[in-house]
């Protein structure tokens, strides 16, 4: 794999990025609803609104306005947000990092759980473990992650009240964040009161986001395992008196992770649509969050800017899998 | 002559389902030290799974109702007789696999295989044991066996490969090899090559082989003795030149007609005629008849 691979995936990921600016622009302005008659409300004269309109450019022609909306994004211009009368490139600049935490420590929690269920349910083939492995694997991938953050809620939140459910950190603590992105940052700062209180309000969400991933990756990646275990290279290195436990490790993993990465990379992605509700749910200040209420407020400009964002993230990591695939098996190499 | 291996009277069957399948049906074989042994039979006939037994690595719905295997081979003596199959592989006993294109791990290089395989029984510096692997692949004639060593199983042909895992097979300095038709994946101008190479690995180390095959030219040129299998038995025994020259059973010479000669024209190529194999099966039934009452 070299560079080329890289610069040729990644221009390859544009057109996919044109088609979502388009198809988000023209839907956005062939449904109904108007933004300015959201954001004067009832009061405003019909100059007011024409003036607005004009303001914002939305007196102009759906191609006129794309045309114009494409330049900008080109000169690196995102518009500005109707709502929030903020630049939408800062807007989203500080609140990505919010979701690109959480998405990486669900990822994270959902990919180690996944390895020790699915492990330890190849390990334990055809006994009771096993078969409880699978039916907890089966009950954990029929619930979706906003159930789960309802649910968690109800019982870590309400009923037992032991962890937060609200926001990304104590509001008691002050912490004047230069990059957003709390958990690194506290690390590295030193502050590890800030990295404890973001790490505590993020369990919830995370968990959330990460239960359904986990467990269908957990399947897929265990009847990968199963299909490994039955190849004649297993068999050989049985006769040569490898124990069952090092075999799974050191001779299966690595070849089911080829296919189980393949077929489980999808559900990353999805992992990324999933943090608009778990956000919500937990008022968790991320992007998917702050689509909600671009949503709600018909903001233009704002729901714009974060559908190319899902767009880029989704392509990140889609490539991210791609690599991991390429780096894990030889045979894809310097293909 | 000292034995080395024997199977006494085994029997092996499958569950599927509810049901157990006879699969071999009142084994005997003895192998002393050095012999070279033909298994010749069809497809089918239950030879992988002869040979699975005596390695001891069953397929987990496998079932040894009756008859044990005794070893006595270089590392270790080891007795196992009714279910004391542990199941984890037998020492001093190793494996040319049929199919050198799916037995190496794909995502290791050869050398790393190679090293994992010598350190069971060594202890040493890696770097005494990547010595130790290129001297076995320079043994089974690979050209260059540094650069081989470096190199991940798809880089290499199946004849390759086949002579990686023969050396891999020979690094345990196994008493017992068993061959189970080491050569049916390959082409035929390698097959002769790597045949020639077992043979002659075989000769410098006295090694004992069980050498599957459903070539009886193979065991001709091979063998000192063979043993004809058809629906799990064992139809008959004895020694290459004795069978090939005095077959006792119909089956045999069936078989032995069956081979393609030069010298006689195309036509008289026998197939192994289809009563002789509804009567063979109809045996095989009657037998697990009797065995049940
Ligand atoms: N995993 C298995 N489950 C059930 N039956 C099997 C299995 N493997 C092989 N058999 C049966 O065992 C018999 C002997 O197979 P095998 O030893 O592979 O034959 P051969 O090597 O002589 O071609 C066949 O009839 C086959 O159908
Ligand atoms: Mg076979």
């Amino acid at each position: 794999m070299s560079h080329w691979y890289l610069i040729n995936r990644l221009l390859l990921a544009l057109p996919t990025l044109l088609g979502a600016v388009t198809i988000t622009f023209v839907l956005l302005r062939v449904v109904p609803g108007d933004p300015i008659a959201m954001m004067t409300g009832p009061g405003a004269t019909e100059a007011d609104i024409a003036q607005l309109r004009a303001h914002y450019g939305l007196d102009q022609s759906i191609v006129d306005q794309f045309i114009i909306y494409l330049g900008q994004l080109f000169t690196g211009d995102f518009g500005t947000s109707i709502s929030l009368r903020q630049d939408v490139g800062e807007l989203i600049a500080g609140r990505l990092p919010v979701t690109v935490e959480l998405v990486v420590i669900a990822m994270c929690i959902a990919v180690g759980f996944a390895l020790i269920l699915a492990l330890k349910g190849v390990y334990w083939r055809d006994r009771w473990p096993e078969r409880l492995i699978d039916s907890f694997i089966g009950v954990i991938v029929a619930i979706p992650d906003f159930l789960w953050a309802l649910s968690l809620i109800l019982i870590l939140g309400v009923a037992i009240p032991v962890m937060p459910i609200f926001g990304r950190m104590d509001l008691t603590i002050s912490f004047d964040s230069w990059t957003n992105f709390y958990l690194i940052e506290s690390l590295l700062r030193g502050r590890f009161e800030v990295t404890r209180s973001v790490l505590y309000h993020m369990v919830l969400p995370a968990v959330s986001l990460a239960l359904p991933l986990m467990a269908i990756t957990a399947r897929v990646l265990k009847s990968c395992l199963n299909a490994e275990m039955n190849r004649e290279y297993i068999t050989l290195a049985r006769t040569r008196g490898f124990g069952r436990l090092r075999i799974i490790y050191r001779e299966a993993l690595r070849n089911a992770l080829v296919p189980a990465t393949a077929l489980s990379g999808v559900q990353f992605t999805f992992l990324i649509g999933g943090t608009v509700l778990v956000e919500r749910i937990f008022g968790y200040p991320g992007i998917g969050n702050m689509a909600i209420d671009a949503v709600i407020n018909r903001d233009l400009p704002l729901i714009q800017g974060l559908v190319l964002t899902f767009a880029v993230l989704f392509i990140l990591v889609n490539l991210f899998i791609d690599i991991c695939i390429t780096l894990i098996d030889p045979r894809l190499r310097y293909a | 002559m000292t034995k080395i291996l024997a199977v006494r009277d085994l029997h092996l069957a499958m569950r599927t389902g509810e049901k157990l399948v006879p699969v071999l049906r009142g084994i005997n074989l003895n192998l002393p030290q050095g012999e070279v042994h033909g298994l010749v039979g069809e497809s089918g006939a239950g030879k992988t799974m002869l040979g699975r037994v005596i390695l001891d690595i069953l397929p987990p719905n496998a079932v040894v109702t009756a008859g044990h295997v005794d070893c006595a081979t270089t590392g270790s003596q080891i007795k196992s007789g009714g279910r004391i199959f542990s199941n984890r592989g037998r020492s001093g006993i190793s494996l040319i696999p049929q199919d050198p294109m799916t037995s190496l791990n794909p995502v290791k290089k050869i050398g790393k295989q190679m090293v994992e395989i010598l350190q069971l029984a060594h202890t040493g510096p890696p770097r005494a044991l990547q010595e130790r692997a290129e001297a076995l692949l320079a043994e089974v004639r690979i050209k260059k066996p540094k650069e081989v060593l470096k190199q991940y199983p798809h880089h290499l042909s199946g004849g390759m490969r086949q002579r990686v895992l023969i050396a891999m097979a020979f690094s345990s300095e196994p008493g017992i090899i068993i061959a189970d038709e080491p050569t049916t994946a390959l082409d035929v101008s390698v097959q002769r090559r790597v045949l020639r190479l077992i043979r002659d690995l075989q000769k410098e180390r006295n090694t004992t082989i069980l050498f599957i095959t459903h070539d009886l030219g193979v065991v001709a040129k091979l063998c000192d003795k063979v043993s004809l299998m058809h629906s799990g038995m064992i139809l008959e025994q004895g020694l290459v030149s004795e069978v090939f020259h005095s077959p006792s059973h119909p089956y045999t010479r069936s078989l032995l007609n069956a081979i393609p000669r030069y010298d006689q024209p195309r036509e008289k190529l026998a197939p192994v005629a289809e009563d002789l194999q509804s009567q063979l099966i109809d045996e095989a039934r009657k037998y697990d008849q009797q065995r049940q009452v």
